[in-house]
């Protein structure tokens, strides 16, 4: 098993090495020098071979790479050539806020996802499954910052049960940090609610299906008993979307944090790219990245401790 | 002959098809007397399952009993809540299947499938409901039962899965097994183990056993009583020894031929000529008259009622 998972974790690592070039190229294939747009149209290219060079980027292209790479892996992902400040710690100032919401909102995808995907199974012909079924086409249909901007209307403005924006940190009062990340996560969570749930619901269905079940019936288990082993058969791919859905979760948090005025990862992302500060967009690009291959690392792992047959294969 | 464990009379499965209900099982009718054991032999598709199904309560969304009662030990299980059927499957009547590769559940250990048996119907601490385990996964004949409770499905081989399934079903001495075809998905030698692990448990358990199976021959090795059944009806029922040596009814006779003894000669393997009547589509007469060498027009016109005679029965216009 652990040579399995080594596996799987150089793979990660080779993952990241080819999105991290392939940003790298793109990030510096945009039209002009760096230092052309650092120092201004108007400066000399004698001052632009010194910029080039003070800054490296006159070496080779793979050497670059490589170099910045080093770094990234140590945790230096270099300063801006705009604003002069150092993009990591430009980074984690702002990481924090983003992962709250996201995070917050992963947990209710889950929870709810997969508590409504179970009922669903259940009866495959019910109410219930009606509801549902009608519950995610809507969940899937409706876009994420329409609804921030519904909620915000009736919850803030009309109900005023929550602010209508900003962020408060942990620090300064957990409730008072919920209040301002529940909308968020909400409209956040709505669409992975219904992609996990359709998930959830025909995988069980299916297990429910299973020989062991009807053995487990004519044994006299309790059904929540036997629901419950089912699960644990019907979860894997699960598991596998939802770590889809946590990487993903990243890129829709950009405009949720839009519309919800929080200083997350949004604010320095479109700071990076109207200013063409692409040390900065590319540290940022790659932590998405690095996130999406951490949560498919974790959903293998997650998927190993639960089937026994992975667990115990050399 | 003692009161019957259980009775099962006139019972009728019925699941909704495209132009409505389809009977599958046509009322069906014989009974188990306490540690007897009963053959059911029929080709597939004969009713067989949904008939043990219907008596176990489990037919699924699309089928269900519409006719006919099931009475064990006194008690109509057509008429009982499931919640009462919930405590009399795996404590007084047990099932297994015939697939043992997918009958347990690949993501717990042996141990903890046959333990869950054990403390849905006792109060036992979990330290007890091991023993039982391990009581009960002896008995079946697996070696070194104690450290085998934390192996896995995949570990065990087809034979050792059926033997833990059956370990599941005796686990709280039911008086009652019904054993699904348990050695059909079996390679020959382990087949004929399993057929022997049935006999000895009803010797020394003095378990009631309900042995489905399509072959005749695998079947009279242990059993009491044959019920042959075709269409969705008994055709014929009758001691064992009797069914296998003097068969009466044309299709028991040809049933016989067709399936290859464990033990006697290999000879060339005969079939039954045409195909089982469709469901839906079952003549007015004898189900059997279409593919019968004997049929004669009676046959065609009215269904044979199942007439006793001595200790047997059987239903048709010209038993041999
Ligand atoms: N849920 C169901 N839906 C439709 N047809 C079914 C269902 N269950 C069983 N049948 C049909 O009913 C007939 C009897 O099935 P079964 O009792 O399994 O036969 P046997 O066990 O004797 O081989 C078969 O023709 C089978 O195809
Ligand atoms: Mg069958």
């Amino acid at each position: 098993m652990f040579r399995l998972l080594a596996g799987r974790f150089f793979a990660s690592l080779g993952t990241l090495f080819f999105v991290g070039l392939v940003l790298f190229a793109l990030t510096r294939a945009g039209p002009g020098s760096p230092a052309r747009i650092v120092l201004g149209a108007d400066a000399t290219s004698q001052q632009i071979t010194q910029f080039e060079h003070a800054n490296g980027l006159d070496r080779p292209f793979l050497e670059q790479y490589a170099a910045w790479l080093f770094d990234v892996l140590r945790g230096d992902f270099g300063k801006s050539f705009v604003t002069g400040r150092d993009v990591a710690g430009e980074i984690a100032g702002a990481l924090p806020v983003t992962l709250s919401v996201v995070l917050l909102a992963f947990v209710i995808a889950i929870v709810v996802g997969i508590g409504i995907g179970s009922l669903a199974a259940l009866r495959p012909g019910g109410p219930f499954a009606s509801v549902t079924r009608l519950g995610v086409v809507l969940g899937l249909s409706i876009p994420a910052f329409w609804l921030g901007i519904v909620l915000i209307r009736f919850i803030a403005v009309e109900l005023r049960w929550l602010p209508p924006g900003g962020y408060v940190p942990p620090s300064s009062g957990l409730i008072a940090h919920l209040q301002t990340i529940a909308m968020p996560a909400v409209s956040l969570a709505v669409y992975y609610i219904a992609v996990l749930a359709r998930m959830t619901q025909a995988s069980l269905q299916d297990a429910l299906r299973g020989d062991y079940v009807r053995t487990a019936r004519a044994m006299g288990l309790s059904s929540p008993r036997i629901v419950f082993y089912a699960l644990l058969n019907a979860l894997p791919p699960v598991i596998n979307l939802a770590a889809l859905s946590f990487g993903y979760m990243f890129g829709w948090a950009l405009i949720i944090e839009q519309v919800f005025n929080i200083p997350g990862l949004s604010r320095a992302l479109l700071n990076a790219i109207s200013q063409r500060d692409f040390l900065l967009l590319q540290g940022i690009v790659f932590l998405f990245t690095a996130i999406f291959v951490l949560a498919n690392l974790g959903a293998d792992l997650v998927n190993r401790v639960l089937d026994p047959r992975q667990r115990s294969s050399a | 002959m003692s009161a019957p464990l259980l009775r099962i009379e006139e019972l009728r499965v019925a699941f909704r098809g495209t132009g409505g209900l389809i009977e599958a099982v046509r009322g069906v009718d014989f009974g188990v007397a306490p540690g007897e054991v009963v053959g059911i032999v029929g080709e597939s598709g004969s009713g067989k399952s949904l008939s043990m199904l219907a008596v176990m309560r489990l037919l699924g969304a699309t089928a269900r009993a519409t006719g006919g009662r099931v009475i064990f030990d006194g008690e109509d299980l057509l008429a009982a809540t499931e919640a009462r059927m919930r405590e009399i499957r795996g404590r007084d009547i047990a099932m297994v299947f015939q697939d043992p590769q997918s009958s347990l559940n690949p993501a717990l250990t042996i141990g903890r499938q046959v333990t869950d048996v054990v403390r849905a119907h006792r109060r036992v601490s979990a330290s007890e409901a091991r023993r039982i385990a391990v009581e009960a996964l002896e008995r079946v004949g697996i070696s070194e039962a104690g450290r085998r409770l934390d192996a896995y499905p995949h570990e065990f081989s087809g034979g050792m899965r059926q033997r833990a399934l059956i370990a599941m079903a005796i686990a709280c001495r039911p008086r009652l097994l019904i054993a699904d075809e348990p050695t059909t998905a079996l390679d020959v030698t382990v087949q004929a183990q399993i057929v022997e692990l049935i006999a000895e448990l009803r010797r020394d358990l003095g378990l009631a056993v309900i042995f489905i199976s399509h072959n005749l021959h695998l079947v009279a090795e242990i059993v009491d009583r044959v019920v042959v059944m075709y269409g969705g009806k008994v055709v014929e029922d009758g001691p064992a020894a009797d069914i296998e040596l003097a068969a009466r009814h044309p299709y028991t006779r040809l049933l016989r031929a067709c399936v290859p003894s464990l033990h006697g000669p290999l000879g060339p393997l005969a079939a039954i000529e045409g195909a089982p009547p469709r469901l839906g589509r079952m003549p007015a007469g004898c189900p059997f008259a279409p593919r019968c060498p004997q049929a004669a027009d009676a046959c065609e016109r009215e269904m044979p009622p199942l007439a006793t005679d001595g200790a047997r029965r059987i239903a048709c216009w010209r038993p041999q």
